[in-house]
């Protein structure tokens, strides 16, 4: 092993309780970074991936006229990737004996050949039987319902009782128990049994090469005219932001938190590493005195520290890492099952193992630097002066009295200076 | 008051001064100091304390620079280089030997050598390990090799501490107050061992408080308030 750093490795070994300190203080910062910077990867990502997999409509407009509609023609238009009919209904349910809350009602035309808003079948059947429904299965978070119980559906003033035969998944719809209320999903004819409402009065559709809302929307106008010239009075016209998930700026906010809490929490890590360092070297006065006394440059004195610090870099990252990598996945699990969708990501970027290697390694000699720079920048004289001057040295001339006296003390180290400097007498 | 000239030159100090400012006002710690040192000397500087003996060292290690004058040390301009050249150079032509030893305590004794000759690389590294046994086995610690310093008493600490600053083959050793802190008889051991190396071509200086005539000094410079007061050669 190299002399040097086997030098730098003697003396973070000599002070375990030192070292273990600021190892722990840097792993502590760069689990807590590295977990915010691991779910980040996974949630940024997997969010908007669970949403656009779903295939989102671009534009949901309602008519009372839409029979007047052919649908199939409608898909042939220019621009116009697919389109159907998707209705909603906004009625109650009960999900306790006498608690009832919203519940939303989709018609759907075919459960079996979804080109739009795709939900995934989890439980029971995938196409409900007529008179049947599905629920999302986040509405379990907020009711006893569930496969094979019969769901009480409040409509005006009439209680219908439907069977529920599945539990779908809907990674496009905000997470029910965070508004309190149920997604169901029925065939057109059942649809229109619960609601006594017509199933083609709501069309969702998705353009083609269109990227902003702008976009969407200056097609969605031209649209509604030409359903204007074909008697269809457009009363709404809905535009989701394209390809963003209506929680995903709840999930920027929520990361970005906890990055600032993450950061904080290794600015306070690399701060105690940066005063550690101070300590070490301030107590190393002397040793880097003469170590330069002896023939080590600056740099090669320096690099002796940045070694030091290199080693509680590699140290921690080795500890932090694969902590960060567990507790961020864990945090993805927890952020996804609350907002309701699927961590897809099984594989972190290796742009993310390398953010955190170079964090582990580099960040804490970026904040030790200043302070080692200041160790290793003092003169040869200076250091060696350090140990301040003899206090029983009663012939002491007026000179060596005066505050310059340290810069004649040279060598004179006659107080032993550290513990570590100790020997037996003889 | 008297001035040293020797006509071999090694050392040479030419009207080298030094003094520090401070708000108590200028303090002259060297004044025109004009001395040549030869090469193979054995050199004692003694004087009272703040007579300057160790502002000389300083000048003569190259920790220190002069206010006014030049010292050149073997045909280099000692004064004129920056910190990290005289690094470099204080490693490869002076071994300095320390009152309390300084040596690394955190690394054993051979590894301090070793540390020595890292830093230097003028010693071939295939070379290195062999050379340090060696000094050590010279000194007479060569058993010690692998402890730490704290393990060693005082007088075998000063030894390695010898090896150390022969680690590189320096033409010179510096020492100050290298007995300062060994009872008599270790002190001795190190004497004898000053001689040995003067007899071997090395040029010893040691700055000391003690009575220079019991030890085989061929020169002893007598500092007084920053001057050269006596110069006693051809002693030996």
């Amino acid at each position: 092993m190299n002399i040097q750093l086997k030098k730098a490795l003697s003396d973070l070994t000599t002070h375990p309780g030192r070292t273990a300190l600021v190892i722990l203080a840097l792993v502590i910062g760069l689990w807590g970074v590295g977990s915010i910077l691991v779910s980040y990867a996974v949630l940024k990502s997997d969010l908007n991936e669970n949403y656009t997999r779903t295939n989102p409509a671009h534009v949901v407009m309602t008519s009372k006229n839409f029979d007047r509609l052919d649908l199939a023609a409608f898909r042939n238009r220019p621009g116009i990737v697919s389109a159907e009919f998707r209705a909603l209904s906004f009625q109650r349910i009960e999900v306790f004996p006498d608690q009832w809350i919203p519940l939303w009602v989709f018609g759907v035309e075919d459960f079996n050949n979804f080109n739009l808003a795709h939900i995934y079948n989890e439980e029971g059947n995938p196409v409900p039987e007529p008179g049947t429904m599905l629920i999302e299965r986040d509405g379990q978070n907020v009711s006893d319902l569930k496969v094979g119980t019969v769901a009480r559906v409040r409509v005006g003033g009439q209680i219908i009782e439907v069977p529920i035969t599945g539990i779908a998944f809907d990674p496009a719809q905000a997470p029910a128990s965070q508004d309190a209320f149920i997604y169901a999903y029925v065939d057109k004819e059942t649809y229109t049994a619960i609601t006594g409402e017509p199933a083609n009065q709501r069309l969702i559709f998705r353009l083609e090469n269109v990227t902003t809302k702008q976009d969407i929307q200056t097609i969605a106008n031209t649209i509604v005219d030409e359903f204007e010239q074909l008697g269809i009075t457009v009363e709404t016209v809905n535009i989701p932001k394209p390809n963003e998930h209506p929680h995903q700026f709840q999930l920027n906010t929520l990361l970005a938190l906890q990055g600032s809490i993450g950061g904080l929490a290794f600015l306070m890590g690399a701060v105690l590493v940066s005063q550690l360092m101070s300590a070490i070297l301030t107590q190393q006065v002397r040793q880097i005195g003469v170590l330069k006394a002896i023939g080590a440059s600056r740099w090669q004195t320096l690099k002796i520290y940045l070694a030091m610090v290199l080693i509680f870099g590699a140290v921690s990252s080795t500890i932090a890492i694969p902590l960060a990598v567990m507790s961020g996945y864990a945090f993805a699990e927890f952020v996804a099952r609350t907002i309701n969708f699927e961590v897809l990501t099984t594989t972190l970027p290796i742009a993310v193992y390398v953010y955190l290697i170079v964090a582990g390694l580099l960040l804490p000699i970026l904040v030790s630097l200043l302070a080692l720079l200041k160790g290793v920048n003092v003169s040869v004289q200076a250091a060696l002066s350090d140990y301040g001057i003899r206090p029983d040295q009663s012939d002491a001339t007026a000179a060596a009295r005066l505050p310059l006296s340290n810069s004649l003390i040279f060598w004179r180290c006659e107080i032993p200076c550290a513990a570590e400097d100790a020997w037996p007498s003889p | 008051m008297k001035n040293s000239n020797n006509s071999n030159g090694f050392i040479q100090f030419k009207q080298v001064s030094k003094w520090f400012e401070s708000a108590a006002g200028r303090f002259d710690a060297l004044k025109n100091i004009d001395l040549s040192i030869g090469q193979g000397e054995h050199v004692a500087i003694v004087g009272k304390s703040g007579s300057g003996k160790s502002t000389l060292l300083n000048m003569l290690t190259g920790i220190d620079h002069p206010s006014q004058g030049a010292v050149t040390i073997n045909a280099t301009e000692v004064h004129t280089l920056d910190e990290s050249r005289l690094a470099t150079w204080r490693g490869a032509n002076i071994g300095i030997v320390f009152q309390f030893f300084q040596l690394i305590p955190t690394l054993s004794i051979l590894e301090n050598l070793l540390l020595a000759m890292d830093f230097v690389n003028v010693i071939p590294k295939k070379e290195r390990r062999q050379r340090a046994e060696s000094l050590l086995a010279q000194v007479g610690i060569a058993p010690h090799a692998g402890k730490l310093p704290a393990a060693l008493s005082g007088g075998e600490q000063q030894r390695a501490a010898i090896a150390r600053a022969l680690a590189n083959n320096p033409p010179i050793l510096v020492a100050d107050e290298p007995t300062g802190n060994l009872d008599s008889k270790t002190a001795l051991t190190v004497q004898a061992l000053f001689v040995e190396l003067v007899g071997n071509g090395k040029t010893v200086i040691v700055v000391t408080h003690e009575n220079v005539s019991d030890v085989a000094y061929n020169r002893v410079i007598t500092l007084n308030d920053g001057a050269i007061a006596d110069d006693k050669k051809d002693l030996r």
